[in-house]
């Protein structure tokens, strides 16, 4: 599995930050307002230049707010093919038609032709479009820790599950307002699972929580979450 | 065995520990004091800690100035060993079980720290070529302030005569210890190499420590097994370590923390790339039934991070964490 850190567009204190604590790859993530169909080219040499890897550009709060949402992502992925970038993550599609399949019908032709791909978040898809997806090569993001993989008994079951019945490309942890490790997520068993599944993609911290006097980046709290995942892997990995 | 953070009375540092999820702090003692240390200093702090719901288990160190003329041999040093006595008891008193000490008569050693890790970041180094000639190796003379302890010695201080102050001190302060209800756990000597300016050290390998055990055998007299100076000691290898003092009940209080290289010349890296096998090691400390505290030790400097090192100690916290519970998961023994 591949371990990434998020990190956001231009703050290069983070791409620095990333690299001294390990981090296998960045996802970079664009807010709102960010100029994130325009051109990634500078996002994907500025992650070059910094000795990382580009795991993909995260879509943060795209929405139709701006734009028709599936206009946005499909610029978006024109611009990711033009840079190199073979990742989009995106957290919400916005429901206009019928099925998700209408909705995304263009997203999955333009995917495809740029091979670039797209990975929604699972906590913002229904069971049913979730059971649709993969489509080409638009896939899920599974959130663990959000609905409907909340923390539970048999958490890391369903999420070896999910991870079994395909089309997952990323798995994001969220430990809501505790550090990985200290809440009631079993992130390590989650992880056990889906490496017994077969799972060797992207793997990283959601949003960190926010300790006690840390900056507004939350750094400290990623830095737990992304030591702890990394400890998880080591552990994994000397398992054979 | 229960994860640990050094702080001090800041109660912005000790809401940044509660917040990590810890439950556990060390903490050390004031500093710059002669004679004997009141309970109401212990019990200060310790009333601080749990008003945020944390436990205060292990008093690191004792400090250097109530008993540095014990360490030398001085005429001086009865009239501190009294202080030290009374001390020990009122850190009974306060409730604390483990008081560290160390017998590094001119304190830790480092000699660099460089921007030459990963990604840049700051890693602590020490080489022996560079320290042979270099009094401010001493980790106590980095602040810049003037210092009683460690001082640049007047004489050379053979082994024999460093071993005979030990236990000259062992043998006072452990019968104290046992009444008070303290257990005193040695940290080895860091670096761990056999002089420094013509001074011995002496806790420098696994049979030093085992010999400390075994100057008076009490349920009261241990070790703090500090991972990364064993794990620079010249020939050791930690996991070892950790079965043969830890399988004999006597590591009180343990450092978490993972070197690059042995003496004569190591770094202290991220935990997750130095020589130690960390899973082999956390999972000999389960092996031995360790159930004490285990404190994050020192660790290289990252990008933007605090004068305490919040960022890089919280990435450690979060590697230890992962590791214990990954091994729980999987249901790992020794």
């Amino acid at each position: 599995m591949k371990l990434a850190l998020t990190v956001r567009y231009g703050y290069d204190e983070e791409l620095i930050f990333a690299q001294q604590l390990g981090a296998d790859a960045v996802v970079v993530r664009f807010d709102l307002g960010d100029p994130q169909d325009t051109d990634l080219a500078p996002v994907a040499h500025r992650v070059q230049v910094s000795g990382l890897q580009l795991a993909g550009v995260e879509l943060f709060g795209m929405s139709d707010e701006f734009r028709p949402w599936s206009d946005g992502l499909t610029g978006a992925l024109l611009a990711a093919q033009a840079a190199g970038v073979d990742t989009l993550l995106c957290a919400s599609p916005v429901r206009q038609s019928a099925t998700l399949a209408e909705d995304l019908e263009a997203i999955v032709a333009t995917a495809m032709a740029t091979e670039v791909m797209v990975c929604l978040d699972s906590s913002r898809l229904l069971p049913e479009e979730l059971v649709w997806l993969p489509a080409g090569s638009v896939h899920v993001e599974l959130a663990v820790g959000l609905t409907p993989l909340e923390a539970g008994a048999n958490l890391a079951a369903d999420v070896g599950e999910r991870v079994r019945s395909g089309g997952i490309s990323a798995v994001r942890f969220e430990g809501g307002d505790r550090p990985l490790g200290d809440g009631p997520l079993n992130v390590a068993a989650c992880v056990t699972a889906m490496a017994a599944a077969g799972y060797d993609g992207l793997v990283r911290a959601g949003t960190a929580a926010l300790l006690a006097t840390d900056d507004d980046w939350n750094p400290k709290g990623a830095a737990n979450d992304l030591g702890y995942l990394r400890a998880v892997l080591q552990t994994l990995d000397s398992q054979g | 065995m229960k994860i640990a953070l050094y702080t001090s009375e800041s109660e912005e540092h000790v809401a940044f520990v509660r917040s990590l999820g810890l439950t556990d702090v060390v903490c050390g003692m004031p500093a710059d004091i002669d004679g004997v240390v009141p309970v109401e200093a212990f019990e200060r702090r310790r009333d601080l800690f749990s008003r945020h719901e944390l436990d205060w288990g292990v008093i690191e160190n004792l400090t250097s100035t109530l008993y540095d003329e014990i360490m030398f041999g001085t005429p001086e040093r009865e009239r501190q060993l009294d202080g030290v006595c009374r001390t020990i008891e009122n850190v009974g008193k306060a409730g604390i079980p483990v008081l560290q000490y160390q017998w590094m008569l001119l304190g830790g050693l480092r000699t660099e720290y460089s921007p030459t890790g990963r990604g840049g970041a700051r890693y602590p180094r020490f080489d022996s070529e560079v320290a042979r000639h270099m009094a401010a190796a001493c980790l106590d003379w980095l602040g810049g302030g003037r210092h009683r302890y460690p001082h640049v010695p007047d004489r050379p201080l053979s082994s024999e005569e460093v071993w005979a102050n030990l236990e000259w001190f062992l043998k006072a302060v452990v019968p104290v210890a046992e009444s008070a209800g303290v257990r005193l756990a040695a940290h080895p000597d860091d670096a761990p190499v056999p002089e420094y300016l013509g001074v011995a050290r002496i806790l420098i390998d696994v049979d030093s420590l085992q010999r400390i055990i075994d100057i008076v055998p009490s349920p009261n007299n241990g070790i703090g097994f500090c991972m990364g100076t064993i794990g620079t000691m010249a020939g050791s290898d930690v996991v070892d370590a950790i079965s043969r003092i830890g399988g004999q009940g006597k590591v009180f209080f343990a450092h978490f923390r993972n070197p690059r290289g042995k003496v004569p010349a190591f770094e202290e890296v991220f935990p997750d790339e130095g020589d130690i096998d960390m899973v082999a090691a956390v999972r000999a400390w389960k092996g031995v039934g360790f159930g004490g505290v285990i404190r994050i030790d020192h660790c290289p400097g990252v990008v933007g991070d605090t004068p305490s090192a919040d960022r890089s100690f919280a990435f450690q916290v979060g590697y230890l964490r992962g590791l214990m519970q990954s091994l729980e998961n999987m249901g790992a023994t020794a």
